[in-house]
């Protein structure tokens, strides 16, 4: 995941956050590519999840697994107690595609849109 | 070329304007009236009349009478969510082409009556949703089609709209939903995981073409003090199964004027077999900068607080939002489409069916927030 520099993000995104510029953070919408077999699905979605815990300041009280037919793609529903929520959801591509992330983090009086494509 | 007599139901304050302005100004067709009924309060006559005077015609007050003129081919219907199950039956009755303001209807017994109505009398119907028409829901569908990504498997779709003031929720308030909603409109809000999750919800429904059998929800009050005094959310997130397994994400919701450098998120990804696909309507865009002034929140109307219609007077016109133009056009916007269909004698891809099934979604999903757990669907009749 290094690819990603999700650290990284979660950092900047903590000290916006920090600064008042988004108000309260709400919701987390988080579709991100990873490339397999060398990334587990399930460690990249409990690495976002923990994002949005750091943002979020708190577990969520709630997550429901979105069943899907395909070993290459997880998706979470997440609510936290004072009312926060996210959907997230990790896809598997090939080897030979670059990974990717598309981050939208929604707060009472403005965004963050992170997407390693572009807006 | 035919000419088609349009009748319009309402007026200023809801988005019969923006319809009127399209049928209006297309060489098909001419505007005859606007009408409704005759019960409306006298806030809804004075906006109806507004919009007649601004076209020059006639206001009816009777809905019943203007639709025996036999001048009306099309019926543009935008009365407000919770009359149009007894509106769109007599319309239907009335053998008029239908141009229908989303959503079909608040309540399953009034779309299931809309639907057995259109469908008993055979006319041409079209429910508003213009991103089934868009560059990038064409594109998506051909996609698809042409397993460009193989089988499909999923898809996410997000529907974000920049307007009205954020910011004011107040402090500490959690949203508990409601499964028993008894009324979508407000003045001062509407409730936007069923106003603005139609679309996301409408284009996945469209895409996949099977039965939504489950959903998941939660509806959330996240950026406006309207939406927490009316009692209705402003923000919804849904996980959907179809038949045959695919399944879906949507997240929808008003977010504030301030939130986007456009008009709002509005992203879609295709996952199959074989690949992924995202589309954006701003992917790819050329930047403009230059000194025109950046954007900044419009006066906020009193009796139009969240921007959902065209402003009424110039003072609380929005500023253009114009740095990023994006390299594809829409083909068409969704009222010409329709137009097209009836001359072209073909079904609209937004037929009165489709509609139904977005309100029976919807529904679902109030249930599931609710309860905090997976609805099936069909839902109980």
């Amino acid at each position: 995941m290094r690819e990603l520099e999700l650290d990284l993000v979660s950092e900047r995104v903590a000290s916006i956050i920090q600064q008042g510029r988004l108000g309260n953070p709400s919701f987390l919408r988080c579709t991100t590519q990873v490339n397999k077999p060398s990334s587990d699905l399930q460690t990249v979605l409990d690495r976002i999840l923990k994002l949005a815990e750091h943002w979020f300041k708190g577990a969520p009280e709630k997550t429901y697994h979105l069943k899907s037919t395909s070993a290459n793609v997880i998706t979470v529903s997440a609510k936290w107690t004072g009312g926060q929520g996210a959907m997230i959801s990790i896809i598997g591509i090939p080897f030979d595609q670059a990974p990717k992330l598309d981050i939208v983090l929604l707060g009472g009086r403005g965004a963050v849109y992170f997407d390693t494509d572009g807006m | 070329m035919n000419t088609y007599g349009v009748l319009l139901i309402g007026g200023k304050g809801t988005h019969q304007p923006t319809h009127a302005k399209v049928f209006a100004s297309d060489p098909r067709c001419r505007l005859i009236a606007v009408t409704d009924e005759p019960s409306v309060s006298a806030r809804r006559l004075k906006l109806n009349q507004q919009l007649a005077e601004e076209y020059g015609v006639p206001y009816i007050s009777n809905l019943d009478e203007a639709l025996l003129n036999d001048d009306v081919d099309i019926v543009s219907v935008c009365p407000e969510v919770e009359r149009r199950g007894r509106i769109i039956p007599k319309c239907a009755a009335a053998r008029k082409h239908l141009y229908l303001d989303k959503p079909l209807a608040d309540t399953l017994t009034d779309a299931d009556a809309i639907v057995a109505a259109i469908e008993k009398h055979g006319i041409t119907h079209q429910m508003q949703l213009g991103q089934v028409n868009s560059h990038t829901g064409q594109a998506a569908k051909r996609a698809i089609d042409t397993e460009q990504i193989g089988d499909l498997v999923t898809i996410h779709a997000d529907q974000y709209f920049g307007k009205g003031k954020g910011g004011t929720v107040p402090e500490g308030f959690v949203r508990n939903e409601q499964e028993d909603i008894k009324r979508y409109t407000f003045l001062e809000a509407k409730a936007e995981f069923f106003d603005v999750g139609l679309y996301p919800i409408g284009l996945v429904q469209w895409l996949v073409d099977k039965p939504t059998t489950k959903v998941y929800a939660i509806t959330s009050n996240y950026f406006f003090a309207e939406h927490v005094k009316a009692g209705i959310e402003d923000f919804g997130a849904m996980a959907m199964t179809f038949e045959g397994g695919v399944t879906a994400t949507i997240t929808a919701g008003r977010v504030g004027y301030m939130t986007h450098p456009m008009n709002g998120r509005s992203r879609l990804t295709l996952v199959g077999t074989k690949g992924v696909i995202t589309y954006d309507p701003l992917r790819p865009h050329i930047d403009v900068y230059n000194d025109d002034p950046n954007f900044v929140m419009p006066k906020i109307h009193p009796e139009d607080p969240m921007g959902m219609f065209e402003a009424q007077s110039p003072e609380y016109t929005s500023m253009p939002r114009n740095r990023f133009v994006p390299l594809h056009e829409d083909p068409t916007d969704d009222t010409t489409a329709f137009i097209d269909c009836i001359e072209r004698g073909i079904e609209p891809i937004m037929n009165v069916r489709r509609g139904a099934a977005v309100t029976e979604t919807i529904l679902a999903g109030y249930i599931s927030a609710t309860r905090g757990e997976e609805v099936s669907l069909p839902l109980p009749r």
